[in-house]
């Protein structure tokens, strides 16, 4: 039986911005498909743009569970995202993945009318981005950075203690930056980027996927070019890739 | 009195607040227009 890859992450690894906007089209051309390609594995992205970490296990959880009762190989490639995205109701395809520029008021001014210019304002999507705003915003007040962190940090270990207790090989990385708090029991062999020191004072990490792109003077000419949402066309793609081919070969994982 | 105190108090976890929201944003720039 051929091994799959399953890819879980947020916009970067659904291939956003790589062909147009909300194109499906991305995922066969994102780091992810690249990674499969490489290894002749079929192929399976579960991403999801502006979706955070409890979306991801929820995604996770469902999958896995049908890949094991199924005796599917698999391989995943998980991308942990930033620990303040929330979704509060499972509506498929048409949940509201929560972020924090959501409530910065002339973003959300922008979105709105993004929608009203649409014609979309009485679509249940924007009436539940409506409803559901205050209460994301209650969960980050009720919320420390910290916390937050530690409940990824929490989330990364339970997605390596599945894949460990069956035997399913697996690579970790990140969008962002590294979670605060303690990454001693997260293996380093299958962390791209492993970081136990932890950086308080905010910078990206030159091995997450945002990170390389934003401080690594090779893509610096990127900066400069019209994006819709701050995502990276699929040059950068083949090389994210590239640098996990290399990982995964380096600590021989497959 | 008690209002006074209260008002600053809110005042004060409101500002913290911002302040954290802050921080978040630029860890997390992502936008979807």
């Amino acid at each position: 039986m051929k091994r799959t890859l399953l890819a879980f992450g947020d916009s970067h690894t659904a291939g956003a911005e790589i062909l147009e906007r909300y194109s499906y089209e991305c995922f066969d051309r994102s780091y992810a498909a690249y990674v499969a390609n490489y290894y002749k594995f079929d192929y399976k992205n579960f991403s999801q743009a502006g979706c955070g970490n409890d979306w991801l296990i929820h995604r996770f959880n469902k999958e896995i569970k049908s890949a094991i009762k199924n005796k599917e190989d698999v391989f995943v490639l998980f991308n942990f995202c930033e620990s303040s995205r929330m979704f509060f109701e499972d509506k498929g395809d048409l949940t509201v993945h929560f972020y924090p520029s959501l409530l910065d008021k002339k973003y959300y001014k922008e979105v709105e009318n993004s929608f009203i210019k649409k014609g979309e304002e009485d679509t249940d999507f924007f009436k539940d981005l409506k409803r559901l705003l205050p209460v994301y915003e209650d969960y980050l007040r009720d919320n420390t950075l910290e916390s937050l962190d530690l409940k990824s940090l929490t989330q990364v270990q339970y997605i390596q203690k599945i894949c460990i207790e069956n035997n399913i090989p697996f690579v970790f990385h990140s969008s962002c930056q590294w979670y605060s708090g303690s990454w001693d029991d997260i293996l380093e062999q299958n962390y791209y980027g492993h970081n136990k020191k932890f950086n308080s004072n905010f910078s990206y990490s030159n091995y997450s996927f945002w990170g390389r792109a934003t401080t690594n003077e090779r893509w610096k000419h990127l900066q400069k070019e019209h994006r819709w949402s701050e995502h990276y066309p699929e040059e950068y793609h083949r090389h994210y890739a590239s640098l996990l081919i290399n990982f995964i070969n380096n600590q021989g994982i497959l | 009195m008690k209002k006074i105190l209260d008002f600053i108090r809110n005042w004060k976890k409101e500002r913290s607040f911002k302040k954290r929201l802050k921080e978040l944003q630029k860890r997390d720039p992502f936008i979807y227009k």
